[in-house]
């Protein structure tokens, strides 16, 4: 977005960058492997949170919620052990996990701790079996470059990641086990980021570093971006979920226009009195409304006085303040969404008039309504009057989660700080003098070598970043390895990327290096597999024809329209030889041909 | 060697103490946070607790100096009190020791006893709606360092107090739970109320705690009619329901799930969910009523032993030179020992009760099936039937507590008494 002068505004951005790593789980011998096919056993559980840890609005519903709720687990025979479902200590730290976190440190600039120790952070969702996530603090104060000058990265944690939801009811949450424990490495970044393309720059900078160990996980949701951003006059809101480093700009720029209406509401609004909560039952009002939405059911109001006009205020693309007041209503309230007075007359409510009436409402007083019964809307109305209040302080304070379209939704508020307690069940750990030498003397290359490097192997500078961009780096060298012709490698990864596995490479090239196929069919062969085809088909259908057949289709056509000339002929040839005849070798024998003639 | 607190004194100007904040300036930066303390034999590291949670160590050889930035303020620690209410049963809850009966602090990462039933309740306020609790700590050991007197003083403060109170709880460490289960069964006669036996598998400072489940329907228990010594724990790996299973026919055959303990030749008594629904599976139990006598005297001159290939015998000689009069073995199979041990069996069967168990667990032990059953048979080894080894030693220890006439011993082992010997074996108990 053009035209935010990010200085001015007094934007402070800083990151929180999540990488999995792929090297097994980090307190079990168990692998980083995500299974969507049924699992062999589920196993129950409650939670016993303890009050005063969660930082929420209404601590005291929350735990009621959280004691009846059951948490399902999912597991698999073979590639899920006791330690994921709590019934077995944590073994010892994957050493692997370590020393990869130890070199993304180093390479980052950053100092290790002297001596670490494995902490137990209180998790009260049910996405860890035990109740809490394990992490370490392993390194700190250090920085990368950018274009915008040093970007200083606090600290850097080792840590297990959550189980994945499956899917949640009013009574459970399922859970997967196959993601619970897989190692995550998060560096945290000082908000020294100055605009939003600096920060997706510095996000992909620091993904490049981790990626350079090889042991960073591949494919959607590996690596996870939070980023915090404020403006002056805000308030720190940490955005969850960044999935895609495109759409990183956009989101921050929404975020930015999102504070700043949300400051202009709050100039607005601070010219009123504060409303004051009075739940009404307006259910007689639409007793015979024809309303599919709310003819004849329970429904209550309350009046937000000053809020006329505000409330249907955009303050995001497709956003009102409206939106931020239903997405308060759904996750405390539990209602489905909320009717308010800026977008009537509308879903057949007609008498606005008279609801303003039984309300009380003055000239400049909007309202909001919800279909619920007295509980569910009391609950629900109430939170969207704490939300009203807090326009008269600007910002809230809390975590949203990115959507596609680039603007984010509540989530819930900044929690308090995480309880934090040593893991009794491990021994601190030593960072020897010795076992760091052993890093140092093996540090993978900086991104900046590593570009070298594959420009040296072949590749133009441009498919050269871009496979470094891909997290299929190691992929690549692989196949290199075995296989030569590194363009022709880098282009077919960069159009078939994580949609096919490495043996599925390995066929299609092996197959060229034979000369099964040539050059130009590996594109449409990954196209077919793409579609949902094994290779072995994709191959079998661009088999190169054989050079028998090719000399005499060649002689044929040569005969046929030779006298148009080189262009026309092998514009004929192509018609049946597109992908299954390597076109430099066609090209000559037309042009032989067309010389014998 | 020198100390944690010998170092940080070292280090320091003026008294610095656990969790005071402080400063620690090293020959490259200077860190703040809070002095933990640490559990090291030899510590290399000062432990800092950081503003962000996270501990972290701190070569003590790279450390200049350690500032005090602010004494901690003692935390009050709030506690609930709690008002007894009439009309609700009462039981009385001992508190032994073991995972159930402790907490993580938090704030240093030690352990801590519970003794207060507000600390008991907090995690389970349920149970303050359905009883009064009383608490008592005789003694605070772990699981794996009790001894028959521990059994003993249980036994007599349960005679004591045990008509004031409509059940009783014991909260015990896991390991040996089977062991003191066993004991207290035997101990009391007429029992005339129940007697619920509780541990934890998992520590209580985390959300996926068992004992919550396991402490709850242990009170369930206790409301119930069943006058026996039950060991009350996960049935499942599910926080689903809880077995109540009968004392002396229980073990711990997993180290660390939460349904490790498992009824061995026997049906459990009954089943028992968190809503206070129970469901009887074994309808041989005793009921409510009579007038509890205490018999608490454990001979302890017994030894529990082991028969493997290449095993030794001459740890018979060992243990009757070190007064040892009643020996449990645990024979392989049927019970059966190597043919080198018979000759010492022999040696000694006349001087010391020998009884006959087998590491199968599962199943009887048997006297005629093989030549060397009756061998061991004609020496008087008593068969031990059903019973689990552990419980067997208990009783003989109990048994040779009250009496050393060999009639009477060798009856007594024979008899069911508590329900540890059933006749019947029934195809539905097998690796329940």
């Amino acid at each position: 977005m053009m035209g935010i002068d990010y200085k001015k505004i007094g934007f402070k951005c800083g990151l929180e960058i999540h990488v999995q790593l792929n090297v097994g789980k980090l307190f079990c011998p168990c692998p980083s492997i995500l299974r969507f096919d049924e699992p062999d056993y589920r196993v129950k559980r409650k939670l016993t949170p303890v009050a005063g840890e969660l930082g929420e609005v209404d601590v005291a519903a929350k735990l009621e919620e959280i004691k009846n709720k059951t948490f399902v687990y999912e597991g698999y025979n073979n590639e899920n052990c006791l330690v994921e479902i709590d019934e077995e200590p944590p073994h010892k730290v994957n050493s692997e996990a370590l020393t990869t976190a130890l070199q993304v440190a180093l390479m980052t600039n950053m100092t290790p701790i002297d001596e670490f120790f494995v902490m137990r952070k209180t998790v009260v969702d049910g996405s860890n079996t035990s109740g809490f996530q394990r992490t370490a603090l392993i390194a700190e104060n250090g920085f990368v470059e950018t274009s915008e000058g040093k970007v200083r990265i606090t600290y850097l944690y080792l840590e297990e990641d959550a189980a994945r939801k499956i899917k949640e009811t009013s009574k459970s949450v399922f859970y997967r086990l196959d993601r619970l424990g897989i190692p995550l490495i998060e560096l945290r970044t000082e908000p020294d980021i100055v605009s939003a393309q600096h920060a997706k720059e510095t996000a992909e900078k620091i993904g490049l570093i981790t990626r350079m160990t090889r042991k960073a996980m591949r494919g959607i949701g590996t690596i996870r971006q939070d980023v915090n951003v404020s403006i002056r006059g805000g308030e720190r809101v940490e955005i969850k979920g960044v999935q895609d480093l495109r759409s990183m700009p956009k989101v921050i720029d929404n975020e930015i226009i999102r504070q700043q209406e949300l400051l202009k509401i709050k100039s607005e609004i601070k010219k009123n009195k504060k409303p004051v909560f009075n739940m009404i039952n307006v259910s007689k009002l639409f007793v015979n409304s024809k309303s599919k939405i709310i003819g004849g059911k329970e429904c209550y109001a309350i009046k937000l006085s000053g809020f006329k006009g505000l409330i249907g205020k955009e303050i995001n693309p497709d956003q009102r303040l409206g939106t931020e007041f239903s997405d308060y209503a759904k996750i405390y309230g539990g209602v489905k969404g909320i009717i308010h007075s800026d977008e009537l007359p509308r879903y057949g409510i007609n008498n606005v008039i008279i609801l303003e009436k039984m309300l009380l409402c003055k000239k400049n007083d909007g309202f909001v309504i919800v279909i619920a019964d007295e509980i569910v809307a009391r609950e629900s109305l109430k939170s969207v009057f704490e939300r009203a209040l807090a326009c008269f302080k600007g910002v809230p304070k809390e975590v949203r989660n990115a959507l596609q379209n680039g603007t984010t939704t509540f989530l819930r508020p900044m929690p308090g700080a995480a309880r934090l307690y040593p893991e009794t069940d491990l021994k601190p750990f030593i960072i020897s003098e010795d076992y760091l030498k052993d890093i140092y003397s093996s540090l993978p290359q900086t991104p900046e070598n590593e570009l070298k490097t594959l420009i040296g192997n072949g590749l133009t500078k441009e498919l050269a970043s871009q496979i470094m961009k891909s997290r299929e780096i190691s992929l690549f060298e692989d196949l290199f390895s075995e296989f030569g012709n590194a363009r022709i490698i880098a282009s077919t990864i960069l159009f078939g990327k994580d949609k096919l596995n490495k043996e599925d490479y390995k066929k299609i090239f092996s197959a060229l290096k034979q000369g099964k196929i040539s050059k130009e069919a590996v594109r449409d062969i990954i196209s077919v597999v793409l579609n949902g085809n094994s290779v072995e088909t994709a191959i079998n259908s661009y088999e190169s024809i054989s050079d028998l057949l090719v000399n005499r289709k060649v002689k044929q056509v040569v005969k046929k329209c030779g006298v148009k000339g080189f262009a026309v002929v092998m514009g004929e040839l192509m018609k049946e030889f597109r992908g299954k005849v390597d076109g430099k070798k066609l090209a000559e024998l037309v042009k032989k041909e067309l010389k014998n003639k | 060697m020198v100390s944690y607190s010998q170092k940080i004194r070292k280090l320091s100007i003026g008294k610095i103490n656990v969790p005071d904040e402080i400063k620690v300036i090293t020959s490259s930066k200077t860190l703040s946070g809070r002095l933990m303390p640490s559990f090291e034999d030899n510590p290399l590291s000062l432990v800092l607790k950081l503003d962000n949670g996270y501990n972290v160590g701190i070569s003590f050889s790279k450390i200049k100096e350690i500032c005090l930035v602010k004494k901690s303020k003692k935390t009050k620690t709030i506690t609930r009190t709690m008002k007894s209410k009439n009309q609700l049963p009462t039981i009385l809850l001992i508190a032994t020791g073991g995972t159930i009966a402790s907490r993580v602090d938090y704030e240093t990462g030690g352990v801590i006893a519970l003794s207060k039933p507000e600390d008991f309740l907090s995690m389970n306020p349920e149970i303050s709606k359905i009883s009064n609790l009383k608490i008592l700590q005789p003694f605070n050991v772990m699981s794996e360092n009790m001894m028959f007197s521990h059994y003993s003083e249980l036994a007599k403060i349960i005679g004591k107090e045990i008509k004031k109170y409509d059940g009783i709880i014991i909260t015990h460490g896991t390991d040996t739970l089977h062991y003191t289960s066993a004991a207290l069964s035997f101990m009391f006669n007429n029992l005339e109320k129940p007697i619920a036996i509780v541990g934890a598998q998992r520590s209580s400072d985390r959300g996926s705690a068992d004992g919550v489940q396991n402490l709850l329907c242990a009170v369930h228990y206790c409301l119930s009619d069943i006058a026996e010594v039950s060991v009350v724990m996960h049935g499942s790996s599910d926080d689903d329901y809880c077995l109540a299973i009968r004392g002396t026919k229980v073990r711990k055959m997993h180290t660390e799930r939460r349904d490790a303990f498992r009824p061995v030749n026997d049906e459990p008594l009954a089943k028992i969910w968190p809503s206070g629904q129970l469901e009887i599976l074994n309808k041989h139990y005793r009921k409510r009523g009579g007038c509890t006598e205490v018999n608490a005297c454990l001979f302890n001159g017994v030894a529990l032993i082991k028969a493997y290939p290449n095993s030794d015998p001459r740890i018979i000689d060992f243990h009757v030179k070190n007064g040892v009069k009643g020996i449990v073995f645990e024979g392989t199979g049927f019970g059966h020992v190597h043919e080198d041990w018979i000759p010492i069996i022999e040696k000694y069967c006349k001087k010391l009760f020998f009884v006959q168990t087998s590491q199968c667990l599962y199943g009887r032990t048997n006297e005629l099936v093989y030549s060397g059953l009756r061998k061991l048979n004609d020496l008087g080894v008593i068969n031990g039937g059903d019973m689990l080894p552990e419980t067997a030693y208990i009783k003989l220890a109990w048994v040779l507590g009250q009496t050393s006439k060999r009639k009477d011993v060798e009856r007594l082992m024979k008899t069911n008494l508590v329900g540890e010997i059933n006749k019947k074996s029934l195809y539905k108990t097998f690796l329940y």
